[in-house]
């Protein structure tokens, strides 16, 4: 068996020229495209800068398709030998994409996270916006969409904040420097709690104390109505709790946050 | 001083019933009570509907509106005196024996169910002192003066309003949790405390161990709105009153036995009363305020071509009642804006608020709230009387399914 071509000189210079011209196509594009993208707006420049891998990648395959048959003879026997090797290099670089389409499957009936869940992982937390069959999406609080892959779930802790729910518990931190009447300003700040406009009445609100070397340390936990307002709510305790405090002439600690 | 009523005054009429607060039903759909009703529902479901005109009796266009004038003549805003002596005598035990037990009993009510006005007619009637309300400052300054005031008079009193005692701010639930504090102790006396239900619901949220002794006017279904709008309407001059539905003629109040019809046949009543009971949640005030709207009259030239054409005088007596289907409901725009949820909740919860009050009270800018409060008036959610905004009775179902909806803490009137 036979499994290279005859190389000759002609089939040399035509695999050169059919690599140049694949180079000049995928160079011509990515230069082209993106400045005929900038001569329009809006989502128009988006679908144009877009299509540039897509074109890359449909040169690089016709180069391979015209390169390929140049090379090796297209006999049964030789391109099953190839096939087979180059299902054994696939399978090696797309494990991983495997590995996510499985683990996919796997959060259907185990439900780690669902639309409208807010979850933390490796540090990025943000709503749960599509659930796709390799990856999903989540939108942080700055309005960025980070694709977390589904492989993530093997190996890696997802805390998820509302679980399916209405109900996601909002913690607001108060560092007050000593001393002060303690139970006074647990009282004031789950009055603040319990008159701020997005509170879920029906869900316990609590005033957690710590003390500690700089101070005291006090966390109101209450839960919004809505998942989505944790941050206004977070932001109406925080400013109607300083006011509330100042008021009652408690004075906040300048505290070394490192040392807690 | 306490007014010993006599059981004369007890009225046989039980249009206002006052029960307590766990005992309070809001009127069935018509489509609930069909279903109901089990295999005879379903049957009656598929069964042929009897027929129909075709083309309305009385097209809208051809009807007018009434004047206030005629609307004050026909359905003239109740008094409060039948209630009043319902409550009283509901209250009888208590005043009689119980009030050692209890020193205060809260009388729960809906918005627009008129509590306020209900409750200063009993005060007036057992001739008990009424309590105002404490002011913005009083309530923000947490002065305890306002119930200190209290306790320098004597004799039972009533306080129309609670929800005017508290406002949803930091500083602003300090008095009434001293009112509590006082009335359980007994150092304020005996009184009956009036209280919007939506103000109830929140309070029994924030406020620990507030008393459960609690009446509620029972919510009115079609039979008793039949019988109060008919109550409404009547006087010695206007017994031969008729209310037709304008598309079929169907009678909405059951009409006189005399005028009903010459060859006694059954009465055709329609639907309309239970399609507003239900959607008026039964709240007589919400209710009233449809039945007005629904009102109509044919135009004076049309009686008189009618009257000369079949001789037929009564049509004169007759008012025409838009079909449930054409009256115009009032949906909240889904999704909605983010400060409206916020307006309208706060407002329900102290039954009205005017707009400086709620910019203090609100996380928005004053610019915010009245944006946002000139945009629900614009859809008819809300009215502004004297500076006091609060949620129309028009809009109040609508409302209350959105809050609801959304997953905001609503009244236990439901």
């Amino acid at each position: 068996m036979e499994l290279l071509e005859n190389v000759t000189h002609i089939v040399v210079i035509q695999i050169v020229l059919i690599f140049v011209g694949t180079w000049l196509f995928t160079t011509l594009i990515q230069r082209f495209l993106p400045w005929a993208a900038e001569k329009f707006s809006g989502r128009y420049r988006f679908y144009i800068l877009a299509s540039v891998p897509v074109l890359r990648l449909f040169a690089l395959v016709v180069g391979v398709v015209l390169v390929v048959p140049r090379i090796i003879d297209p006999s049964f026997e030789n391109l099953v030998a190839l096939l087979g090797a180059l299902g054994l290099a696939l399978g090696f670089a797309f494990k991983d994409y495997v590995g996510s389409l499985i683990a996919g499957i796997v959060t259907l009936y185990e439900r780690p996270y669902r639309l409208g869940d807010w979850i933390s992982i490796e540090g990025t937390y943000g709503e749960v916006k599509s659930i796709g069959m390799r990856a999903f999406e989540i939108v942080t609080p700055d309005d960025t969409v980070v694709v977390i892959p589904h492989q993530k779930l093997w190996d890696h802790l997802i805390s998820n904040a509302n679980n399916g729910s209405q109900n996601l518990l909002c913690v607001t931190d108060f560092y007050l420097r000593s001393p002060h009447d303690s139970a006074q300003v647990r009282q004031t700040l789950e009055d603040v709690g319990l008159t701020s406009s997005f509170l879920q009445l029906k869900r316990p609100l609590h005033v957690v104390v710590q003390e500690k070397p700089w101070g005291t340390h006090y966390r109101l936990k209450a839960y919004p109505v809505d998942p989505r307002d944790q941050f206004r709510f977070i932001t109406d305790l925080t400013i109607r709790g300083r006011s509330a405090l100042g008021d009652l002439g408690v004075k906040f600690s300048e505290a070394n946050l490192s040392s807690q | 001083m306490i007014t010993q009523v006599a059981e004369t005054e007890k009225p046989s009429l039980p249009l206002w019933h006052y029960v307590p607060l766990g005992e309070y039903k809001v009127p069935e759909a018509t489509m609930a009570h069909a279903i109901k009703g089990g295999i005879m529902g379903l049957w009656n479901r598929f069964r042929p509907q009897k027929k129909r005109n075709e083309d309305p009796l009385r097209p809208e266009e051809s009807l007018q509106l009434l004047t206030e004038t005629t609307l004050d003549h026909i359905a003239p805003e109740p008094d409060c005196k039948s209630a009043s002596m319902a409550l009283k005598a509901e209250l009888l035990p208590w005043i009689g024996k119980e009030r050692k037990r209890n020193p205060g009993i809260f009388v729960i009510s809906p918005p627009h169910g008129n509590n306020a006005k209900i409750l200063t007619q009993l005060a007036e009637d057992l001739r008990w002192r009424v309590v105002s309300p404490p002011t913005e400052q009083e309530i923000l300054g947490q002065k305890r003066e306002w119930t200190d005031r209290w306790t320098d008079q004597k004799g039972p009193w009533i306080l129309p309003e609670l929800e005017r005692c508290y406002l949803r701010h930091a500083r602003g639930l300090d008095l009434v949790r001293s009112f509590f504090e006082k009335l359980q102790s007994g150092l304020l006396g005996i009184g009956v405390i009036g209280c919007d239900s939506w103000a109830w619901a929140y309070l029994n949220q924030v406020i620990c161990g507030i008393p459960s002794d609690t009446y509620v006017a029972q919510a009115f279904d079609h039979e008793r709105l039949a019988h109060w709008f008919q109550k409404l309407s009547t006087t010695k001059k206007k017994k031969d009153l008729l209310f037709r539905q304008s598309d079929d003629g169907t009678y909405v109040l059951p009409p006189p036995p005399e005028l009903a019809s010459p060859s006694n046949e059954a009465v055709d009543l329609s639907d309309f009363l239970q399609n507003l009971a239900a959607h008026s949640l039964g709240i007589s005030g919400i209710a009233w305020s449809l039945w007005r709207t629904a009102l109509r009259t044919v135009p004076e030239e049309t009686i008189l071509r009618e009257a000369a054409k079949d001789g037929k005088a009564r049509l004169k007596s007759t008012f025409w009642v838009l079909p449930w289907d054409q009256l115009k409901q009032l949906p909240l725009p889904v999704p909605m804006k983010p400060a409206d949820p916020l307006v309208l909740h706060n407002l329900l919860l102290h039954n009205g608020l005017s707009s400086d009050i709620l910019s203090r009270i609100l996380p928005l800018s004053s610019g915010s709230v009245v944006q946002a409060l000139l945009g629900l008036q614009e859809m008819g959610f809300l009215e502004q009387k004297e500076r006091v905004w609060r949620v129309s009775a028009q809009g109040y179902p609508a409302v209350r399914r959105a809050l609801h909806g959304e997953g905001y803490l609503v009244d236990d009137l439901q």
